[in-house]
């Protein structure tokens, strides 16, 4: 598997492929320990336009991501957002909107959800409030389903005091979730 | 309401992504002494605990079979989803160190999964981790200004000469013992398992603790109340 996945990089030494190795390796413990998630990691991981189908997804907690790691790069690979992969950073926030378009276009919440948790985190992990606090300004919600919403405002929740956005997401994501909901989804955030 | 804790052999359903889990005497060795930590389904059986076992020992890794568990009410499938990533970046950024503290302040404990309550006799317990991973999720869970400050004195000292501190860390420590509140696991997990909106008062949690006291006692996984003075 391992193989596979250098072949997959070197066939491809682009920007997008690197990234895409980099996130399903720090990110893809997040992607397959949710939920017991077996039939929503199989379903993501059956990657249409590729000729590589892991048969189930493994994942070992101690060691290398094998096959989601693949999966991921061939997964970035097969997304057709072309115009933003070679210029991808993680503090490029115009790039990391695209790619949570993408995800939830595909159906794909639950991974576009963890991957707002990586972009997050990455960023305050340098204090970087301008980028993460332009994510919540610009981003477009009507993109987005509630797992992205959601993830959006918890992730940035500690820092809300910095993130000048932060309430006006509330309120934004907040009018878009049926009343009798917004106490379950929005606990604790309101 | 009555708590029933679940054991974790029987394992955890697939729609439960993160639960609480708790350990009894059989864990900590120690009389009157539970241990707790959140408790991440992989799925196929897979869990993984995380836990704050001691200083600088933030630990991913297998659940012991002496571990019960509770469902926590207020965490939906998409805030369980974000901890679940938070666990496993901030194990991964801090590299298990994070610092062992009998008090638990007001303070920024994280920035991004990145530690930053260095400064000495800052930290957390095993129950206050599970307390703030919550919190800077913008769940709380319990209403920390109904605990009281006295009456733990006996038990903080203890820790603090246990704990593996430096000078420093030592004595910031000692300045603060008995004058802060303390926070029990099954009074973390008990209010874990009621709070569904508003955090859980301190006269209400005493009896959701006595409840999973009782209900490890039933599993097999700890001492009933009226033995737990004649532990040896």
């Amino acid at each position: 598997m391992t193989d596979r996945l250098n072949e997959v990089i070197d066939d491809d030494a682009t920007t997008s492929a690197w990234i895409g190795h980099d996130f399903a390796k720090r990110g893809c413990v997040d992607f397959i320990s949710n939920g017991g998630t077996a039939h929503v990691a199989s379903s993501y991981w059956s990657l249409s336009g590729t000729s590589w189908k892991p048969s189930r997804p493994s994942f070992d907690p101690f060691g290398t991501c094998n096959a989601i790691e693949a999966s991921m790069v061939l997964q970035m690979k097969v997304t057709r957002q072309p115009a933003m992969m070679p210029h991808f950073r993680f503090s490029e926030i115009d790039s990391a909107k695209s790619l949570i378009y993408s995800l939830e276009a595909e159906h794909h919440g639950r991974e576009a959800a963890m991957f707002i948790g990586y972009v997050v985190r990455r960023n305050f992990n340098h204090r970087n409030w301008a980028a993460v606090n332009e994510l919540l300004e610009t981003i477009l919600i009507d993109e987005l389903t509630r797992w992205s919403m959601v993830a959006l405002l918890r992730s940035t929740f500690s820092a809300r005091g910095v993130l000048p956005a932060w309430k006006r997401l509330l309120l934004d994501v907040s009018s878009r979730i049926e009343v009798e909901e917004r106490a379950t989804v929005l606990r604790g955030l309101l | 309401m009555t708590i029933r804790l679940q054991d974790i052999k029987e394992g955890i359903p697939d729609e439960v992504a993160l639960a609480i889990a708790i350990a009894g005497e059989p864990v900590t060795h120690a009389v009157n002494q539970r241990h707790t930590g959140f408790v991440v389904n992989g799925g196929e059986g897979q869990l993984w605990l995380f836990d704050l076992a001691w200083h600088n020992h933030f630990r991913k890794g297998n659940t012991g079979l002496e571990y019960a568990f509770v469902r926590a009410e207020c965490l939906d499938e998409i805030t369980a989803a974000t901890i679940v990533g938070f666990l496993f970046a901030l194990h991964d950024d801090t590299k298990g160190k994070i610092q062992y503290s009998v008090a638990y302040d007001d303070i920024r404990y994280f920035d991004g999964a990145k530690w930053v309550a260095g400064e000495p006799g800052q930290g957390l317990t095993c129950a206050t981790f599970v307390l703030e991973v919550l919190r800077h999720h913008g769940i709380e869970i319990l209403a920390t200004e109904t605990w009281p400050r006295d009456g733990n004195q006996e038990w903080q000292d203890r820790m603090i000469l246990a704990l593996p501190l430096t000078s420093e860390e030592f004595l910031a420590q000692c300045d603060i013992s008995g004058q802060v509140a303390r926070y029990r696991p099954e009074e973390v997990v008990g209010c874990a398992a009621l709070c569904l909106f508003e955090p859980i008062t301190y006269e209400v949690a005493r009896g959701a603790a006595d409840d999973v006291v009782l209900e490890l006692a039933r599993l097999g996984k700890g001492h009933p109340p009226d033995r737990v003075s004649r532990w040896p």
